[in-house]
Protein backbone atom coordinates (compact mmCIF):
# COMPACT_ATOMS: atom_id res chain seq x y z
CA UNK A 1 0.00 0.00 0.00
CA UNK A 2 2.94 2.31 1.05
CA UNK A 3 4.42 1.48 -2.14
CA UNK A 4 1.13 2.02 -4.59
CA UNK A 5 0.70 5.59 -2.92
CA UNK A 6 4.37 6.81 -3.18
CA UNK A 7 3.73 5.88 -7.03
CA UNK A 8 0.91 8.05 -7.04
CA UNK A 9 2.46 10.69 -5.23
CA UNK A 10 4.96 10.57 -7.64
CA UNK A 11 3.51 10.94 -10.48
CA UNK A 12 0.79 12.96 -9.46
CA UNK A 13 0.10 15.13 -12.43
CA UNK A 14 -1.04 12.32 -14.46
CA UNK A 15 -2.70 10.52 -11.92
CA UNK A 16 -4.94 14.08 -11.04
CA UNK A 17 -5.51 13.85 -14.95
CA UNK A 18 -7.06 10.45 -14.82
CA UNK A 19 -9.06 11.25 -11.81
CA UNK A 20 -10.66 14.21 -13.33
CA UNK A 21 -11.54 12.41 -16.21
CA UNK A 22 -13.01 10.13 -13.69
CA UNK A 23 -14.61 12.64 -11.46
CA UNK A 24 -16.41 14.04 -14.55
CA UNK A 25 -17.68 10.35 -16.20
CA UNK A 26 -18.92 9.50 -12.38
CA UNK A 27 -20.45 12.95 -12.10
CA UNK A 28 -22.34 12.45 -15.32
CA UNK A 29 -23.49 9.37 -13.94
CA UNK A 30 -24.94 10.14 -10.95
CA UNK A 31 -26.26 13.90 -12.29
CA UNK A 32 -28.07 11.61 -14.87
CA UNK A 33 -29.37 8.97 -11.74
CA UNK A 34 -30.58 12.16 -10.37
CA UNK A 35 -32.48 13.28 -13.70
CA UNK A 36 -33.88 9.33 -13.93
CA UNK A 37 -34.87 9.18 -10.82
CA UNK A 38 -36.54 13.31 -10.90
CA UNK A 39 -38.14 12.33 -13.86
CA UNK A 40 -39.23 9.10 -12.26
CA UNK A 41 -40.52 11.41 -9.34
CA UNK A 42 -43.02 13.57 -11.63
CA UNK A 43 -44.50 10.56 -12.46
CA UNK A 44 -45.13 9.36 -9.08
CA UNK A 45 -44.35 11.20 -6.32
CA UNK A 46 -47.80 11.60 -5.20
CA UNK A 47 -48.65 8.49 -5.00
CA UNK A 48 -45.01 7.27 -3.30
CA UNK A 49 -45.05 10.20 -1.03
CA UNK A 50 -48.27 9.07 0.43
CA UNK A 51 -48.15 7.18 3.84
CA UNK A 52 -50.54 3.83 2.38
CA UNK A 53 -49.38 0.08 2.18
CA UNK A 54 -52.69 -0.56 -0.01
CA UNK A 55 -54.88 0.39 -2.57
CA UNK A 56 -58.71 -0.89 -3.08
CA UNK A 57 -59.54 -0.60 -6.93
CA UNK A 58 -62.44 -2.24 -8.99
CA UNK A 59 -61.34 -5.42 -10.49
CA UNK A 60 -61.02 -4.14 -13.94
CA UNK A 61 -59.09 -1.17 -13.10
CA UNK A 62 -56.11 -3.34 -13.64
CA UNK A 63 -54.11 -1.35 -10.51
CA UNK A 64 -55.18 2.26 -12.25
CA UNK A 65 -56.91 4.36 -10.12
CA UNK A 66 -57.78 6.76 -12.63
CA UNK A 67 -60.06 4.14 -14.12
CA UNK A 68 -61.08 2.44 -10.88
CA UNK A 69 -64.73 3.38 -9.39
CA UNK A 70 -65.73 2.56 -5.81
CA UNK A 71 -69.38 2.86 -4.85
CA UNK A 72 -69.78 4.78 -1.58
CA UNK A 73 -70.73 1.37 0.05
CA UNK A 74 -67.88 -0.40 -0.40
CA UNK A 75 -65.98 2.06 2.31
CA UNK A 76 -68.46 0.69 5.00
CA UNK A 77 -67.86 -2.93 3.84
CA UNK A 78 -63.86 -2.64 3.90
CA UNK A 79 -64.16 -0.67 7.40
CA UNK A 80 -66.21 -3.30 8.56
CA UNK A 81 -63.54 -5.89 7.18
CA UNK A 82 -60.00 -4.76 8.57
CA UNK A 83 -58.88 -2.22 11.49
CA UNK A 84 -56.63 -0.72 9.21
CA UNK A 85 -56.68 3.28 8.51
CA UNK A 86 -58.83 3.74 5.43
CA UNK A 87 -58.68 7.09 3.25
CA UNK A 88 -60.73 7.55 0.02
CA UNK A 89 -58.99 8.82 -2.91
CA UNK A 90 -59.60 10.72 -6.18
CA UNK A 91 -57.58 11.77 -9.03
CA UNK A 92 -58.92 13.78 -12.24
CA UNK A 93 -56.47 15.75 -14.19
CA UNK A 94 -57.89 19.19 -15.38
CA UNK A 95 -56.80 22.34 -16.16
CA UNK A 96 -56.17 25.58 -14.12
CA UNK A 97 -55.76 29.15 -14.13
CA UNK A 98 -55.03 32.23 -11.88
CA UNK A 99 -57.83 34.35 -11.46
CA UNK A 100 -58.05 37.02 -14.33
CA UNK A 101 -54.95 35.28 -16.27
CA UNK A 102 -56.06 33.47 -19.70
CA UNK A 103 -52.95 31.00 -19.08
CA UNK A 104 -54.14 27.18 -18.63
CA UNK A 105 -51.49 25.31 -16.09
CA UNK A 106 -52.22 21.24 -16.00
CA UNK A 107 -52.92 19.92 -12.75
CA UNK A 108 -54.06 16.93 -11.28
CA UNK A 109 -56.16 17.30 -8.36
CA UNK A 110 -55.63 14.33 -5.54
CA UNK A 111 -59.29 14.90 -3.40
CA UNK A 112 -58.70 13.69 -0.25
CA UNK A 113 -60.83 13.75 2.77
CA UNK A 114 -59.74 16.34 5.16
CA UNK A 115 -57.88 15.54 8.09
CA UNK A 116 -57.12 11.95 6.49
CA UNK A 117 -53.50 10.68 6.61
CA UNK A 118 -53.20 11.23 3.04
CA UNK A 119 -53.55 14.70 3.34
CA UNK A 120 -50.27 15.90 3.06
CA UNK A 121 -48.46 18.34 5.48
CA UNK A 122 -48.24 21.64 3.93
CA UNK A 123 -44.60 23.28 3.77
CA UNK A 124 -46.24 27.05 4.32
CA UNK A 125 -49.72 27.87 5.10
CA UNK A 126 -52.41 25.72 6.74
CA UNK A 127 -53.98 22.76 6.52
CA UNK A 128 -57.68 22.01 5.32
CA UNK A 129 -58.87 21.52 8.80
CA UNK A 130 -56.99 25.38 9.94
CA UNK A 131 -59.07 27.14 7.18
CA UNK A 132 -62.31 28.37 6.61
CA UNK A 133 -62.03 29.25 2.98
CA UNK A 134 -64.92 27.60 0.54
CA UNK A 135 -62.84 25.59 -1.55
CA UNK A 136 -59.51 25.17 -0.03
CA UNK A 137 -56.35 24.09 -2.52
CA UNK A 138 -53.22 23.14 -1.33
CA UNK A 139 -50.88 23.63 -4.71
CA UNK A 140 -47.52 21.54 -5.51
CA UNK A 141 -44.46 24.54 -5.03
CA UNK A 142 -44.31 24.20 -8.40
CA UNK A 143 -47.25 26.66 -9.06
CA UNK A 144 -45.37 29.15 -6.65
CA UNK A 145 -43.12 29.10 -9.50
CA UNK A 146 -46.07 30.67 -11.69
CA UNK A 147 -46.73 33.36 -9.40
CA UNK A 148 -49.26 31.97 -7.45
CA UNK A 149 -49.17 32.99 -3.49
CA UNK A 150 -51.03 31.76 -0.78
CA UNK A 151 -54.43 33.43 -0.36
CA UNK A 152 -54.43 33.56 -4.48
CA UNK A 153 -58.24 32.71 -6.48
CA UNK A 154 -57.05 30.06 -8.64
CA UNK A 155 -59.83 28.51 -11.07
CA UNK A 156 -60.67 25.13 -12.84
CA UNK A 157 -60.47 26.12 -16.45
CA UNK A 158 -63.72 23.61 -17.34
CA UNK A 159 -66.28 24.39 -15.04
CA UNK A 160 -65.07 27.94 -14.07
CA UNK A 161 -64.97 26.76 -10.19
CA UNK A 162 -62.82 28.81 -7.99
CA UNK A 163 -60.56 27.88 -5.12
CA UNK A 164 -58.62 29.28 -2.48
CA UNK A 165 -54.84 28.63 -1.95
CA UNK A 166 -54.50 27.92 1.61
CA UNK A 167 -50.84 26.69 1.43
CA UNK A 168 -48.19 24.83 -0.42
CA UNK A 169 -46.52 21.31 -0.31
CA UNK A 170 -43.14 20.29 -1.92
CA UNK A 171 -42.43 17.39 -3.74
CA UNK A 172 -46.03 16.61 -5.45
CA UNK A 173 -46.57 15.20 -8.66
CA UNK A 174 -48.26 12.83 -10.70
CA UNK A 175 -47.76 11.55 -14.62
CA UNK A 176 -45.56 14.43 -15.16
CA UNK A 177 -48.70 17.25 -13.64
CA UNK A 178 -48.54 19.35 -10.50
CA UNK A 179 -50.94 18.16 -8.17
CA UNK A 180 -53.67 20.05 -6.39
CA UNK A 181 -55.27 18.62 -3.12
CA UNK A 182 -58.57 19.66 -2.49
CA UNK A 183 -61.14 18.26 -0.10
CA UNK A 184 -63.68 15.43 -1.61
CA UNK A 185 -67.00 17.97 -0.99
CA UNK A 186 -65.10 20.05 -3.31
CA UNK A 187 -64.00 17.21 -5.12
CA UNK A 188 -67.64 16.08 -5.75
CA UNK A 189 -69.00 19.60 -6.39
CA UNK A 190 -66.30 19.71 -9.71
CA UNK A 191 -68.08 16.76 -10.69
CA UNK A 192 -71.35 17.58 -10.22
CA UNK A 193 -70.88 21.01 -12.78
CA UNK A 194 -69.19 18.71 -15.12
CA UNK A 195 -71.99 16.29 -15.03
CA UNK A 196 -74.98 16.92 -13.37
CA UNK A 197 -76.34 13.38 -12.94
CA UNK A 198 -72.75 12.57 -11.08
CA UNK A 199 -72.99 10.40 -7.87
CA UNK A 200 -70.12 10.58 -5.34
CA UNK A 201 -68.17 7.81 -5.48
CA UNK A 202 -64.48 6.98 -5.14
CA UNK A 203 -61.61 6.24 -7.27
CA UNK A 204 -59.85 4.12 -4.61
CA UNK A 205 -59.41 3.41 -0.80
CA UNK A 206 -56.05 3.85 0.39
CA UNK A 207 -55.33 1.19 3.60
CA UNK A 208 -52.65 1.68 6.17
CA UNK A 209 -51.98 -0.76 8.19
CA UNK A 210 -51.24 -4.53 7.67
CA UNK A 211 -54.60 -5.84 8.77
CA UNK A 212 -55.80 -6.90 5.12
CA UNK A 213 -56.35 -10.48 5.48
CA UNK A 214 -60.49 -10.48 5.80
CA UNK A 215 -60.74 -8.09 3.37
CA UNK A 216 -62.40 -8.81 -0.03
CA UNK A 217 -65.56 -7.06 -1.18
CA UNK A 218 -66.88 -7.93 -4.57
CA UNK A 219 -65.87 -6.45 -7.77
CA UNK A 220 -62.84 -5.06 -6.37
CA UNK A 221 -59.44 -5.52 -5.65
CA UNK A 222 -56.58 -4.81 -3.08
CA UNK A 223 -53.00 -3.95 -4.90
CA UNK A 224 -49.55 -3.22 -3.03
CA UNK A 225 -48.31 0.71 -3.19
CA UNK A 226 -45.15 -0.90 -5.37
CA UNK A 227 -47.73 -2.39 -7.67
CA UNK A 228 -49.71 0.90 -8.20
CA UNK A 229 -46.54 3.07 -8.72
CA UNK A 230 -45.39 0.46 -11.48
CA UNK A 231 -49.17 0.99 -13.52
CA UNK A 232 -49.27 5.07 -13.40
CA UNK A 233 -48.92 5.52 -16.90
CA UNK A 234 -45.42 5.48 -18.62
CA UNK A 235 -43.59 5.24 -15.63
CA UNK A 236 -42.29 1.54 -15.94
CA UNK A 237 -40.79 1.83 -19.72
CA UNK A 238 -39.36 5.77 -18.60
CA UNK A 239 -37.69 4.65 -15.27
CA UNK A 240 -36.70 1.33 -17.10
CA UNK A 241 -34.99 3.19 -20.07
CA UNK A 242 -32.82 5.30 -17.98
CA UNK A 243 -31.69 3.14 -15.75
CA UNK A 244 -30.55 1.21 -18.21
CA UNK A 245 -29.28 4.14 -19.11
CA UNK A 246 -27.40 4.78 -16.02
CA UNK A 247 -26.09 1.43 -15.31
CA UNK A 248 -24.15 1.08 -19.02
CA UNK A 249 -22.49 4.33 -17.77
CA UNK A 250 -21.31 2.79 -14.59
CA UNK A 251 -20.00 -0.19 -16.34
CA UNK A 252 -18.58 2.03 -19.24
CA UNK A 253 -16.99 4.67 -16.45
CA UNK A 254 -15.49 1.49 -14.63
CA UNK A 255 -13.96 -0.01 -17.82
CA UNK A 256 -12.14 3.49 -19.04
CA UNK A 257 -10.24 3.03 -15.35
CA UNK A 258 -9.42 -0.34 -16.17
CA UNK A 259 -8.15 0.24 -20.07
CA UNK A 260 -6.42 3.02 -18.22
CA UNK A 261 -4.35 0.89 -16.00
CA UNK A 262 -4.01 -1.51 -18.62
CA UNK A 263 -2.44 1.28 -20.72
CA UNK A 264 -0.24 1.78 -17.61
CA UNK A 265 0.81 -1.57 -16.71
CA UNK A 266 1.73 -2.16 -20.41
CA UNK A 267 4.28 0.66 -20.06
CA UNK A 268 5.55 -0.40 -16.98
CA UNK A 269 6.35 -3.99 -17.55
CA UNK A 270 9.94 -4.05 -16.99
CA UNK A 271 9.52 -2.18 -13.88
CA UNK A 272 7.22 -5.08 -13.02
CA UNK A 273 9.52 -7.86 -14.04
CA UNK A 274 12.79 -6.10 -12.18
CA UNK A 275 10.19 -6.16 -8.87
CA UNK A 276 9.37 -9.94 -9.73
CA UNK A 277 13.73 -10.64 -10.19
CA UNK A 278 14.67 -9.20 -7.24
CA UNK A 279 12.01 -11.49 -5.28
CA UNK A 280 9.06 -9.60 -5.22
CA UNK A 281 5.55 -11.75 -4.78
CA UNK A 282 3.24 -11.67 -7.62
CA UNK A 283 0.46 -10.99 -4.40
CA UNK A 284 2.16 -7.95 -3.11
CA UNK A 285 2.29 -6.76 -7.26
CA UNK A 286 -1.39 -7.94 -7.40
CA UNK A 287 -2.02 -5.68 -3.86
CA UNK A 288 -0.16 -2.31 -5.49
CA UNK A 289 -2.11 -2.37 -8.50
CA UNK A 290 -5.63 -3.35 -7.14
CA UNK A 291 -4.81 -0.94 -4.30
CA UNK A 292 -4.53 2.10 -6.71
CA UNK A 293 -7.19 1.55 -8.85
CA UNK A 294 -8.68 1.25 -5.38
CA UNK A 295 -7.47 4.27 -4.42
CA UNK A 296 -8.09 6.26 -7.39
CA UNK A 297 -12.00 4.78 -7.87
CA UNK A 298 -12.89 5.38 -4.11
CA UNK A 299 -11.46 9.03 -4.82
CA UNK A 300 -12.65 10.12 -7.94
CA UNK A 301 -16.29 8.77 -6.67
CA UNK A 302 -16.08 10.91 -3.83
CA UNK A 303 -15.57 13.83 -5.70
CA UNK A 304 -17.95 13.34 -8.05
CA UNK A 305 -20.52 12.48 -5.31
CA UNK A 306 -19.34 16.25 -3.59
CA UNK A 307 -20.05 17.84 -6.73
CA UNK A 308 -23.38 16.33 -7.53
CA UNK A 309 -24.64 17.03 -4.30
CA UNK A 310 -23.47 20.75 -4.90
CA UNK A 311 -25.12 20.64 -7.93
CA UNK A 312 -28.09 19.28 -6.73
CA UNK A 313 -28.19 22.37 -4.16
CA UNK A 314 -27.84 24.65 -6.67
CA UNK A 315 -29.96 23.70 -9.16
CA UNK A 316 -33.57 26.01 -9.88
CA UNK A 317 -36.25 23.65 -7.91
CA UNK A 318 -38.59 23.01 -11.71
CA UNK A 319 -35.46 20.96 -12.29
CA UNK A 320 -36.30 17.31 -12.00
CA UNK A 321 -33.91 16.09 -9.85
CA UNK A 322 -33.70 13.75 -7.12
CA UNK A 323 -31.14 12.10 -5.57
CA UNK A 324 -31.96 8.82 -3.30
CA UNK A 325 -29.33 7.99 -1.18
CA UNK A 326 -29.78 4.21 -1.83
CA UNK A 327 -29.29 4.43 -5.60
CA UNK A 328 -26.58 6.51 -4.86
CA UNK A 329 -24.68 4.37 -2.80
CA UNK A 330 -25.55 1.17 -4.95
CA UNK A 331 -24.23 3.11 -8.05
CA UNK A 332 -21.31 3.95 -6.44
CA UNK A 333 -20.42 1.04 -4.84
CA UNK A 334 -20.49 -0.73 -8.11
CA UNK A 335 -18.44 1.74 -9.82
CA UNK A 336 -15.75 1.29 -7.31
CA UNK A 337 -16.25 -2.91 -7.43
CA UNK A 338 -16.44 -3.22 -11.05
CA UNK A 339 -13.00 -0.42 -11.15
CA UNK A 340 -11.26 -2.51 -8.49
CA UNK A 341 -12.38 -5.92 -11.09
CA UNK A 342 -10.88 -4.19 -13.78
CA UNK A 343 -7.82 -4.34 -12.71
CA UNK A 344 -7.76 -8.18 -12.96
CA UNK A 345 -6.82 -7.96 -16.43
CA UNK A 346 -3.44 -5.41 -15.19
CA UNK A 347 -2.79 -8.19 -12.84
CA UNK A 348 -2.63 -10.94 -15.18
CA UNK A 349 -0.90 -9.20 -17.51
CA UNK A 350 1.95 -8.70 -14.78
CA UNK A 351 1.73 -12.29 -14.07
CA UNK A 352 2.73 -12.92 -17.38
CA UNK A 353 5.80 -10.62 -17.30
CA UNK A 354 9.24 -13.03 -17.48
CA UNK A 355 11.14 -11.25 -14.66
CA UNK A 356 14.39 -12.94 -17.18
CA UNK A 357 14.21 -10.71 -19.25
CA UNK A 358 15.94 -7.93 -17.22
CA UNK A 359 18.86 -10.12 -17.42
CA UNK A 360 21.44 -8.99 -20.40
CA UNK A 361 18.96 -6.54 -21.91
CA UNK A 362 20.25 -5.80 -25.67
CA UNK A 363 23.50 -8.14 -24.52
CA UNK A 364 21.72 -11.18 -26.08
CA UNK B 1 26.47 -27.34 5.32
CA UNK B 2 29.30 -27.40 2.34
CA UNK B 3 31.87 -23.84 2.23
CA UNK B 4 30.18 -22.95 -0.72
CA UNK B 5 27.39 -21.12 -1.37
CA UNK B 6 26.65 -21.57 -4.53
CA UNK B 7 27.44 -24.79 -6.73
CA UNK B 8 26.58 -25.27 -10.37
CA UNK B 9 27.04 -28.86 -10.94
CA UNK B 10 27.15 -29.83 -15.18
CA UNK B 11 24.76 -27.19 -16.53
CA UNK B 12 23.84 -27.37 -19.91
CA UNK B 13 21.66 -25.66 -21.83
CA UNK B 14 20.38 -25.29 -25.46
CA UNK B 15 18.43 -22.81 -27.56
CA UNK B 16 16.42 -24.38 -30.93
CA UNK B 17 18.08 -21.94 -33.60
CA UNK B 18 16.36 -22.60 -36.56
CA UNK B 19 16.86 -25.98 -37.94
CA UNK B 20 20.36 -26.65 -35.42
CA UNK B 21 20.52 -26.00 -31.99
CA UNK B 22 22.73 -23.96 -30.18
CA UNK B 23 25.04 -24.72 -27.31
CA UNK B 24 25.10 -21.66 -25.33
CA UNK B 25 25.97 -23.82 -22.47
CA UNK B 26 27.70 -26.94 -22.15
CA UNK B 27 28.25 -28.75 -19.45
CA UNK B 28 29.57 -25.40 -17.11
CA UNK B 29 30.86 -26.36 -13.55
CA UNK B 30 31.57 -23.31 -11.40
CA UNK B 31 31.39 -23.51 -7.02
CA UNK B 32 31.51 -19.93 -5.37
CA UNK B 33 32.69 -19.93 -1.32
CA UNK B 34 31.87 -17.05 0.42
CA UNK B 35 33.71 -14.19 0.42
CA UNK B 36 34.89 -14.91 -2.95
CA UNK B 37 34.47 -12.26 -5.81
CA UNK B 38 34.19 -13.76 -9.34
CA UNK B 39 34.13 -12.47 -12.66
CA UNK B 40 33.07 -14.01 -15.97
CA UNK B 41 34.03 -12.19 -19.28
CA UNK B 42 33.33 -13.57 -22.61
CA UNK B 43 32.09 -11.89 -26.18
CA UNK B 44 28.64 -11.09 -26.47
CA UNK B 45 26.01 -13.46 -27.27
CA UNK B 46 28.49 -16.19 -25.18
CA UNK B 47 25.97 -16.97 -22.87
CA UNK B 48 26.69 -14.87 -19.92
CA UNK B 49 23.49 -13.49 -19.49
CA UNK B 50 21.98 -17.23 -19.71
CA UNK B 51 24.26 -18.19 -17.21
CA UNK B 52 23.55 -15.41 -14.90
CA UNK B 53 19.94 -16.18 -15.41
CA UNK B 54 20.46 -19.73 -14.21
CA UNK B 55 22.49 -18.95 -11.35
CA UNK B 56 19.79 -16.29 -10.31
CA UNK B 57 16.78 -18.86 -10.39
CA UNK B 58 15.59 -17.05 -13.65
CA UNK B 59 15.67 -20.12 -15.83
CA UNK B 60 16.25 -23.87 -15.67
CA UNK B 61 18.67 -25.52 -17.34
CA UNK B 62 18.64 -28.36 -19.69
CA UNK B 63 20.54 -30.40 -17.31
CA UNK B 64 22.23 -30.03 -14.09
CA UNK B 65 22.06 -28.54 -10.75
CA UNK B 66 22.31 -26.17 -8.80
CA UNK B 67 23.35 -25.54 -5.34
CA UNK B 68 22.47 -22.67 -3.38
CA UNK B 69 23.63 -22.40 0.36
CA UNK B 70 23.86 -25.84 -0.10
CA UNK B 71 20.17 -26.47 -0.61
CA UNK B 72 19.56 -28.39 -3.78
CA UNK B 73 17.38 -25.62 -5.61
CA UNK B 74 17.20 -27.04 -9.21
CA UNK B 75 14.45 -29.35 -7.87
CA UNK B 76 12.18 -26.33 -6.61
CA UNK B 77 9.14 -25.48 -8.28
CA UNK B 78 8.97 -22.77 -10.43
CA UNK B 79 6.26 -20.49 -7.81
CA UNK B 80 9.03 -21.19 -4.94
CA UNK B 81 11.54 -19.22 -7.00
CA UNK B 82 10.45 -15.89 -6.23
CA UNK B 83 11.32 -16.81 -2.62
CA UNK B 84 14.55 -18.27 -2.94
CA UNK B 85 15.51 -15.10 -5.09
CA UNK B 86 14.26 -12.72 -2.46
CA UNK B 87 15.84 -14.74 0.49
CA UNK B 88 19.05 -15.84 -0.89
CA UNK B 89 20.18 -14.15 -4.15
CA UNK B 90 20.99 -10.24 -4.58
CA UNK B 91 20.66 -8.35 -8.05
CA UNK B 92 22.84 -5.56 -9.36
CA UNK B 93 21.40 -4.92 -13.23
CA UNK B 94 22.90 -3.39 -16.01
CA UNK B 95 21.77 -0.44 -15.90
CA UNK B 96 20.30 0.70 -11.77
CA UNK B 97 16.86 -0.42 -12.81
CA UNK B 98 15.50 1.70 -9.63
CA UNK B 99 11.80 2.62 -9.61
CA UNK B 100 11.38 5.72 -10.36
CA UNK B 101 8.77 6.71 -8.03
CA UNK B 102 10.90 6.21 -5.05
CA UNK B 103 13.73 8.15 -3.00
CA UNK B 104 16.90 6.28 -2.59
CA UNK B 105 16.01 5.08 0.98
CA UNK B 106 12.86 3.98 0.01
CA UNK B 107 14.19 2.12 -3.42
CA UNK B 108 16.12 0.00 0.34
CA UNK B 109 12.75 0.09 2.93
CA UNK B 110 10.32 -1.21 0.55
CA UNK B 111 12.23 -3.87 -0.44
CA UNK B 112 13.41 -5.00 2.95
CA UNK B 113 11.84 -7.61 4.35
CA UNK B 114 10.96 -7.93 8.39
CA UNK B 115 13.69 -10.64 9.17
CA UNK B 116 16.35 -8.18 8.13
CA UNK B 117 14.91 -5.18 9.47
CA UNK B 118 17.33 -5.70 12.36
CA UNK B 119 19.76 -7.26 10.63
CA UNK B 120 21.30 -4.58 7.91
CA UNK B 121 21.09 -1.17 8.86
CA UNK B 122 20.47 0.80 5.54
CA UNK B 123 21.08 3.91 6.83
CA UNK B 124 24.89 2.39 7.47
CA UNK B 125 24.85 0.55 4.17
CA UNK B 126 24.01 4.40 2.72
CA UNK B 127 26.90 5.29 4.72
CA UNK B 128 29.84 3.25 3.33
CA UNK B 129 28.76 3.49 -0.16
CA UNK B 130 29.17 7.53 0.02
CA UNK B 131 25.32 8.04 -1.00
CA UNK B 132 24.16 8.97 2.23
CA UNK B 133 23.29 12.41 0.48
CA UNK B 134 21.47 11.05 -1.61
CA UNK B 135 18.59 9.84 0.37
CA UNK B 136 15.58 11.58 -0.31
CA UNK B 137 16.25 12.08 -3.81
CA UNK B 138 14.33 10.45 -7.12
CA UNK B 139 16.86 8.55 -9.29
CA UNK B 140 16.33 11.13 -11.79
CA UNK B 141 17.88 13.73 -9.41
CA UNK B 142 21.34 11.34 -8.73
CA UNK B 143 24.27 10.60 -11.15
CA UNK B 144 24.67 7.45 -13.00
CA UNK B 145 27.39 5.99 -10.59
CA UNK B 146 25.00 7.24 -7.38
CA UNK B 147 21.78 4.87 -9.10
CA UNK B 148 24.16 2.40 -9.26
CA UNK B 149 25.52 2.31 -5.88
CA UNK B 150 21.98 2.69 -4.59
CA UNK B 151 21.35 -0.56 -6.59
CA UNK B 152 24.27 -2.50 -4.88
CA UNK B 153 22.80 -1.22 -1.64
CA UNK B 154 19.50 -2.79 -2.63
CA UNK B 155 21.42 -6.02 -3.45
CA UNK B 156 22.79 -6.35 -0.25
CA UNK B 157 19.46 -5.51 1.74
CA UNK B 158 18.05 -8.79 2.76
CA UNK B 159 21.30 -10.29 3.83
CA UNK B 160 21.49 -12.79 0.54
CA UNK B 161 24.11 -15.63 0.25
CA UNK B 162 25.21 -14.55 -3.27
CA UNK B 163 25.28 -11.17 -5.61
CA UNK B 164 24.95 -11.30 -9.38
CA UNK B 165 26.19 -8.58 -11.02
CA UNK B 166 25.19 -8.41 -14.72
CA UNK B 167 27.71 -5.87 -16.27
CA UNK B 168 27.48 -3.11 -13.24
CA UNK B 169 29.45 -0.69 -15.30
CA UNK B 170 27.63 -0.66 -18.66
CA UNK B 171 26.54 2.44 -18.46
CA UNK B 172 29.25 4.33 -16.65
CA UNK B 173 32.28 5.72 -17.80
CA UNK B 174 36.06 4.17 -16.70
CA UNK B 175 36.42 5.82 -13.33
CA UNK B 176 32.96 5.70 -12.33
CA UNK B 177 32.27 2.19 -13.61
CA UNK B 178 35.41 1.48 -11.38
CA UNK B 179 34.26 3.08 -8.23
CA UNK B 180 31.38 0.67 -8.62
CA UNK B 181 33.01 -2.07 -8.73
CA UNK B 182 34.91 -1.06 -6.22
CA UNK B 183 31.93 -0.99 -4.43
CA UNK B 184 30.50 -4.53 -4.69
CA UNK B 185 34.56 -5.62 -4.28
CA UNK B 186 34.49 -3.50 -0.74
CA UNK B 187 30.38 -4.78 0.13
CA UNK B 188 31.24 -8.45 -0.55
CA UNK B 189 34.35 -8.91 1.57
CA UNK B 190 32.84 -6.77 4.64
CA UNK B 191 29.57 -8.96 4.80
CA UNK B 192 31.41 -12.26 3.84
CA UNK B 193 28.95 -12.14 0.37
CA UNK B 194 30.06 -14.49 -2.67
CA UNK B 195 29.19 -12.41 -5.87
CA UNK B 196 29.86 -12.96 -9.60
CA UNK B 197 29.86 -10.40 -12.18
CA UNK B 198 29.45 -11.16 -15.26
CA UNK B 199 31.31 -8.20 -17.51
CA UNK B 200 33.40 -7.30 -20.45
CA UNK B 201 35.14 -4.03 -19.13
CA UNK B 202 38.59 -5.26 -18.64
CA UNK B 203 39.30 -2.61 -17.03
CA UNK B 204 38.11 -3.74 -13.71
CA UNK B 205 38.96 -7.36 -13.65
CA UNK B 206 41.82 -6.89 -11.67
CA UNK B 207 39.17 -6.15 -8.33
CA UNK B 208 38.12 -9.98 -8.78
CA UNK B 209 39.60 -12.73 -7.04
CA UNK B 210 39.18 -14.91 -10.13
CA UNK B 211 38.41 -14.62 -13.34
CA UNK B 212 36.27 -16.89 -15.91
CA UNK B 213 36.23 -17.16 -19.47
CA UNK B 214 32.81 -18.18 -21.01
CA UNK B 215 33.55 -19.35 -24.36
CA UNK B 216 31.79 -21.35 -27.28
CA UNK B 217 29.58 -22.94 -23.94
CA UNK B 218 32.22 -23.44 -22.21
CA UNK B 219 33.77 -22.04 -18.67
CA UNK B 220 37.60 -21.96 -18.33
CA UNK B 221 39.80 -20.55 -15.68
Amino acid sequence: MKLAWKELVYGKKKYILIELLIVLLMFMVLFLSGLAEGLGRAVISGIDNMDADYFLLSDSAENLITVSNLDMDVYEQLAAQTDAELAALDIQRMYLSKQGDEEKMNITYFAVETGSFLEPAVAEGVQFADSDVEHPILLDDAFALEGIKIGDMVMDSSTELTFTVIGFVKDQMYGHTSIGFITTDTYTELRKLLNPVYEKAYHTIAVRGGDTENIGVDGTELAAKADIIENIPSYTAEHLTITMIVWVLVVVSSAIIGVFYYILTLQKRRQFGIMKAIGTGMGRLAWIVASQVGIIAVCGALAANLLTFAMAAALPETMPFYLKSGNVCMVTAAFILISIAGSLISILNISHVDPMKVIGGADE
Amino acid sequence: MSSYVLQMEHITKSYQDGAGKNNVLNDISLKVKRGEFIAIVGPSGSGKSTFLTIAGMLLSPDSGTVLIAGKNVSAAKKREWTKIRREHIGFIFQSHQLLPYLKAKDQLVMFQTKDNRNRINIDEMLLELEIEKCKSKYPSKMSGGEKQRVAIARAFVNDPDIILADEPTASLDGARGRKVVEMIQLEVKKHNKAAIMVTHDERVLDLADRIYYLENGRLTE
